[in-house]
């Protein structure tokens, strides 16, 4: 057909560029918008299959109850649809990085990584096939020696650090130091990976407010020697070569998953008989310690023994001994009397004998005295004088003879007297001697007594500690091989990709986008099709005559309406081409953008998926084919001749509101005429009402998009959180450490603070789904309300929390789909956060305005009888000084507090949040972008429509003498007015539409703000008449180029 | 002195490389009240020379005088201020505007101007006392003529300007269009400048000027013009 025909087609296509560029501008837009925001959500999901292909990515993560080991490592890897498996060490701890504490779980980093070659943002080589979950290095280097760490490259959920920074590890979920070889690390490095492919949603933890916040990999040594792998990473055969996430991927998971569940079972009990084998082995060799030692202590104890009872033998000996010297002694002592009496019996016999010797002597004295008074008798005779003399004589004699005898008798006397008392007094002295002796051996014996007293003293003594050591050696022993006993068979947790909490939400927050995709291009190829209908209708109608002539030459209807099918084809397709190559790069790209402030997945040159492509393409041009068919049909129906004749122009009407009088009389005519031909070129007026609405919708959902998401942070710290710093503590802190924490509370820095009792817990929903709640009882429910306002959303109601009262937050209710008076289950979870067995039953009196996470309050009441046991209250809120240096001093003083667990200062959450909400602005971007150019389409569409159309009425007007100021207003009053309309359509069209945004897009921990602010609806609507004044300013050249002459003329 | 007054008025296309003069040195006179027909085949710059005088163009060279006033010196404000107050059109096809009723169509120009005539008495004037509330469409050829010159009338302009006015209306009609001109000229005394290429209209004129190739090649005085009713053609 390179025909005349042809020709003319190409022509006329030239003749008109204005109306081919407008359908292919509406075309473009209609059928980029839809392949640029379709192919998003499959774009996030092809750059997320390379990043995880690129980086090995484990498909499937096993955690033990009791850890892993290298034979279980290598039982999975025996499997035969494991590619590799890695055995890995992490713990979650509470560390201080720059002054703030986070929740932080520690991995150990395989040797393998410095080794690894980074290929780009996305690929990770490395020679080592089973280095799986390959971290990205972004900054830094890799840690070279223990005590180094690397930590998240996301800088969104925590404040700026530094290569050198320190982080200090201030406790664990279990004892540190028993996993740990060292508290304190420096930061080396900063990576991403795949593990954490999101840093809002890095999984969670019993530690903290329930989730991590921060991940550091640490080099593997410095996990202590005994420290079991806590996880095994492995990746399964041939699921690389899917999609991940696709059916086929997780087809070929599950049958992996299967194999390890079939494994499992072996594994556990193997780990059970190692660990009990080990362990027994370990105290058997304790108990054999123990004997030894118990022996060894007997042993000495025995000599002890044996040496106290020969200390007993000498003082029974001694005692002997002395008793022997005293008998000795004794009978000494009555000898030595004995032979005193003999000898004073002799003394006493020879001077009784001396007496009487004496006597004799005294007797003969006395003789001699008589004979001499007889002598001294003068008469007396002679003779007898003689005879007396003789006799006096002979008596004489005898006297000296007996006192010469009692005389040596005497001194014989004396002499032996001497010697006896001589020999007495040896006799003696050796008796005092024996006597001396005796006293000092009883004072020895007596002190030898004393030290075996004490000697067995201390023996038993000795005795009686070991025995207790020996008795408490033997329960120790006792205890272990109880416990050694009581290990329970351990479990495999077998958890795939769909258990990670960040793949998780990419990949639904990449459905999220489809979702959105889904809806948005509707208005697009509506306003494509209107556009279409009513430029293609004005093309044909002013072509009338030479379709006539065509018709009048012969051509078949077909052929003539082919002419404009081909028109509207070129348009389309140069516009769908255009349209869908520039948004499927641009869009996919914009999103993934906003989408990276919270997602670590790279983006690079977006594919264009081809098959959407020919969809988005196919639905514009059809739209557009569809609407010219339309258009032509009609009248190419009518008869050449009919055609060649101008067309009767469409007869003025009236119009309904005409009806109305009072009204209309006061309406000028230049008003009057708009009104009526607003109305009657309805195919215009719905072109216009829908692009404009369009418009004015999109801006007003960006813009309350905005809103809402603001909201969340203002609303929320704004009006209703209050506190600005949470302090937990241990449960059972000390009455010391309560005190120092009221003192500091009692501060000037603190000017309100309550406290309260906060767990995690898991709420349970009808269907079974599990949602992670904090629980929350305070203890002085006025108190708390003053920190924390609990009210009504949609009513403002003020919510009172009496001691029985459990009021549950808004998006909690409905989530679980409860209200005022429903039951609500929670349940306790466990390490790995999924919730336990018992169940705890609460009816709930309110339901409260919130925005971000989930939260129950208990009165104190409530809360013992669901959970059968009082409060404690380890948690206290405070409002405290905002002050930095203030509040550094504040944190160093809580938590230098023994007991102090955790110090949380909510600006910390809202900053972070403020970093995520920046993805919206680019959002807002777009969306702005796309409503300025539906305006612009379907307003120069609409006007350039209106003065082709009207060229004759616009000459006529100038001939009449209407300035260029009033021939604008002429056309445009029609241009405002349908603004104006669309623009209120377009409000309310927009409410429902960020509803319906808002309601998608919207995540589980959080509940976007539910009013589009009314600065937006301004805005919104503002916008959209600045674009169609912009339109109008720019077609009025159009307008002053018509010339009176040339127009009025010619007949049509 | 003249009330209206052509000093040597040329226009000039510019036709790609070629130079086109639709008027030439072209020089005429028309006194106050006149009913003046400008008579010559087609191409012979009749339009030209209407539209120069109704300031819808402007001339190449030469000056165009309307009651003293150059109106070939004045700008596009001037010009359009020029339409607004002091002429009145009405054309071969009408150009009414479709949307509006008789009535609007001429308030539409009665409204722009210091000292309008009542649309309505302008109307009933023109024989359409009861056709107020129609659409143009609703309305016959000549009707919707009658409808154009109350419209060029209500502004109560200087100077009333037809171009072809009975061109698109059958005989009757056309006679009855041209008889309302002329009641009009004599009755309200404006000046009415008729262009036709039907030489049977000049028998009604005061002035008749012939144009012929871009000039004038004649201009004749009817002391005595005759009826529009009694004209034939």
């Amino acid at each position: 057909m390179a025909s005349t025909f042809a020709k003319e087609t190409l022509r006329s296509i030239r003749g008109s560029l204005g109306r081919f560029v407008a359908i292919a501008a509406i075309v473009a837009l209609g059928c980029g918008f839809y392949a640029g925001l379709r192919m998003t959500s499959p774009d996030m999901a092809h750059f997320a299959d390379e990043y995880y292909d690129g980086t090995a990515l484990m498909d499937i993560r096993v955690v033990s109850t009791l850890g892993l080991t290298d034979a279980d490592l290598e039982a999975l890897r025996g499997l035969d649809d494991v590619e590799a498996a890695m055995g890995a060490y992490e713990t979650d701890v509470m560390a201080t990085i720059d002054g703030e504490q986070y929740a932080v779980r520690v991995h150990s980093l395989p040797e393998s990584a410095a080794a690894s070659v980074q290929v780009d943002a996305m690929n990770v080589e490395s020679d080592d096939s089973s280095y799986l979950n390959r971290l990205v290095l972004t900054e830094g280097r890799w840690p070279e020696q223990p005590g180094e760490c690397i930590i998240s490259a996301d800088r969104v959920m925590a404040t700026p650090t530094a290569v050198g920074d320190e982080v200090k590890i201030d406790y664990g979920a279990s004892d540190v130091d028993e996993v740990l070889k060292t508290r304190r690390y420096t930061i080396v490095g900063y990576a991403t990976t795949p593990y954490y492919v999101s840093s809002t949603q890095m999984g969670s933890t019993s530690l903290g407010s329930g989730v991590v916040e921060q991940f550091m990999y640490v080099p593997e040594d410095d996990f202590a020697e005994s420290y079991p792998y806590t996880e095994a990473f492995v990746t399964v055969s041939g699921a690389r070569d899917e999609m991940a996430g696709s059916f086929d991927y997780q087809a070929r998971v599950d049958a992996v998953l299967k194999e390890i569940a079939g494994l499992a079972p072996e594994r556990e009990r193997e780990r059970l008989a190692q660990l009990r084998a080990d362990a027994q082995a370990e105290l058997n060799r304790e108990r054999e310690r123990y004997e030894a030692e118990r022996a060894d202590a007997e042993a000495q104890l025995d000599d002890a023994r044996a040496s106290l009872d020969a200390a007993a033998a000498a003082i029974r000996n001694s005692e002997a001994e002395l008793a022997q010297g005293q008998a000795d002694y004794d009978s000494g002592v009555v000898e030595l009397a004995a032979q005193r009496k003999a000898a004073e019996e002799g003394f006493a016999a020879a001077g009784a004998e001396l007496a009487a010797r004496q006597q004799q002597l005294d007797g003969i004295e006395r003789q001699i005295a008589q004979v001499e008074q007889a002598l001294a008798d003068p008469s007396l005779p002679a003779d007898e004088r003689a005879k007396l003399e003789a006799q006096l004589a002979e008596l004489q004699k005898g006297a000296a003879a007996l006192a010469q005898g009692i005389a040596a008798g005497r001194q014989q006397l004396a002499d032996r007297r001497a010697a006896a008392e001589a020999g007495f007094a040896e006799a003696q002295q050796k008796l005092d001697s024996a006597q001396a002796q005796l006293a000092s051996g009883h004072a020895q014996l007596a002190s030898g007594r004393a030290g075996y007293e004490s000697g067995l003293a201390e023996y038993e003594q000795g005795h009686a500690e070991a025995d207790e050591r020996f008795a408490d050696a033997e329960a120790q022993l006792a205890d272990a091989q109880h416990q050694i006993d009581a290990i329970e068979l351990p479990e495999w947790l077998v958890m795939d990709r769909t258990k990670n909490h960040g793949l998780v939400s990419f990949e639904s927050d990449a459905e999220r986008v489809d979702h959105i995709a889904q809806v948005f291009p509707f208005i697009f190829f509506l306003v494509a099709a209107l556009v279409a209908l009513t430029t293609m209708t004005r093309m044909v109608e002013e072509e009338r005559g030479l379709i006539g002539t065509f018709k009048a030459l012969g051509y078949s209807r077909a052929r003539i309406t082919s002419k404009y099918l081909v028109y509207a084809a070129l348009a389309s397709v140069a516009g769908a081409v255009v349209g869908i190559v520039v948004m499927a790069l641009v869009l996919p790209c914009v999103i993934m953008e906003a989408y990276a402030i919270i997602y670590s997945v790279p983006k690079a040159v977006p594919p264009i998926d081809v098959p959407l492509a020919l969809l988005a393409a196919g639905l514009g041009i059809g739209v557009t084919l569809g609407a010219t068919w339309f258009a032509c049909a009609a009248t190419l129906r009518e008869s050449p001749a009919e055609l060649m004749r101008p067309r009767a122009p469409k007869e003025g009407k009236r119009i309904l509101l005409e009806r109305v009088r009072p009204l209309w009389r006061r309406l000028s005519f230049s008003w009057k005429v708009t009104f009526r031909n607003i109305f009657r070129y309805k195919k215009r007026l719905v072109m216009t009402l829908i692009g404009i609405a369009g418009c004015t919708a999109l801006l007003l959902t960006g813009l309350g998009l905005q809103d809402s998401i603001n909201d969340i942070i203002d609303k929320q710290y704004g009006r209703l959180v209050h506190y600005n710093v949470v302090v937990t503590t241990e449960d059972d802190m000390g009455q010391e450490g309560r005190g120092a924490l009221g003192e500091v509370m009692g501060g000037d820095v603190v000017s309100e603070y309550t406290e309260a009792q906060q767990a995690s817990m898991m709420a349970l929903a009808a269907d079974g789904s599990e949602t992670a709640v904090s629980l929350v009882v305070p203890q002085d429910p006025a108190a708390f309300q003053s920190l924390w306002t609990m009210q009504e959303r949609q009513t403002g109601r003020e919510l009172e929390l009496g001691p029985d009262s459990a009021i549950i937050t808004e998006k909690l209710a409905s989530t679980l789909d409860a209200q005022v008076g429903s039951t609500v289950e929670l349940a306790v979870p466990d390490d790995m956060g999924n919730a336990t067995a018992e169940r705890y039953e609460l009816r709930v009196t309110g339901i409260m305005e919130n925005y971000v996470q989930h939260y129950v309050f208990l009165g104190a009441e409530a809360y013992e009888r669901a959970f059968g046991k009082p409060p404690v209250y380890t948690a206290t809120y405070a409002l405290m000084d905002a002050d930095p240096s203030a509040r550094a001093a504040f944190s160093d003083e809580v938590r230098a507090i023994d007991g102090v667990k955790t110090v949380a200062y909510n600006d910390e959450v809202i900053d972070s949040y403020r970093t995520m909400l920046r993805s919206v602005n680019m959002i807002v971007v777009v969306l702005v972008v796309a409503a300025a150019a539906l305006a612009f389409i379907v307003l120069y569409n609409l006007t350039n429509i209106n003065i082709t159309e009207r060229q004759r009425e616009i000459a006529t007007l100038k001939v009449l003498g209407f300035t260029p100021r009033e021939v604008d207003l002429y056309i445009y009053r029609e241009t405002i007015l349908l603004s104006v309309m669309g623009g209120l359509v377009g409000l309310g069209l927009g409410v429902l539409l960020e509803g319906f945004v808002i309601v998608t897009a919207e995540v589980d921990q959080v509940m976007f703000g539910r009013d589009i602010h009314l600065w937006s609806f301004m805005v919104a609507f503002v916008l959209t008449m600045a674009f169609t004044v912009f339109v109008m300013v720019t077609m009025r050249r159009k307008l002053a180029r018509i010339d009176m002459v040339e127009s009025l003329k010619s007949n049509e | 002195m003249a009330f209206v007054e052509f000093r040597d008025v040329s226009k000039v296309y510019q036709m790609g490389e070629v130079e086109v003069a639709a008027v030439k040195d072209m020089s005429f006179t028309i006194e106050q009240g006149e009913l003046v027909v400008v008579v010559g085949p087609s191409g012979a710059g009749k339009t030209t020379l209407l539209n120069m005088l109704g300031g819808m163009d402007t001339a190449t060279s030469g000056t165009i005088l309307l009651d003293g006033q150059d109106i070939s010196a004045y700008d596009a404000k001037q010009l359009t201020s020029y339409r607004r107050y002091d002429i009145g059109f009405v054309f071969q096809f009408y150009n009414l505007v479709g949307n509006l009723t008789a009535r609007e169509n001429v308030e539409l120009a009665s409204q722009i101007c210091t000292d309008p005539l009542d649309a309505d008495e302008v109307l009933r004037a023109v024989g359409l006392g009861r056709r107020l509330q129609n659409f143009p469409g609703q309305l016959s050829g000549g009707e919707q003529q009658r409808v154009a010159i109350a419209r060029a009338l209500a502004k109560n302009p200087k100077l009333l300007l037809c171009d072809e006015p009975t061109g698109a209306l059958d005989y009757a009609t056309g006679k009855a269009i041209l008889k309302l001109l002329q009641d009009t000229c004599e009755t309200t005394g404006k000046t009415v400048v008729i262009i036709t290429h039907n030489a049977a209209f000049t028998a009604i004129a005061d002035r008749v000027i012939h144009v012929r190739e871009g000039a004038v090649s004649a201009v004749e005085v009817n002391a005595a013009p005759a009826s529009a009713e009694t004209l034939e053609w």
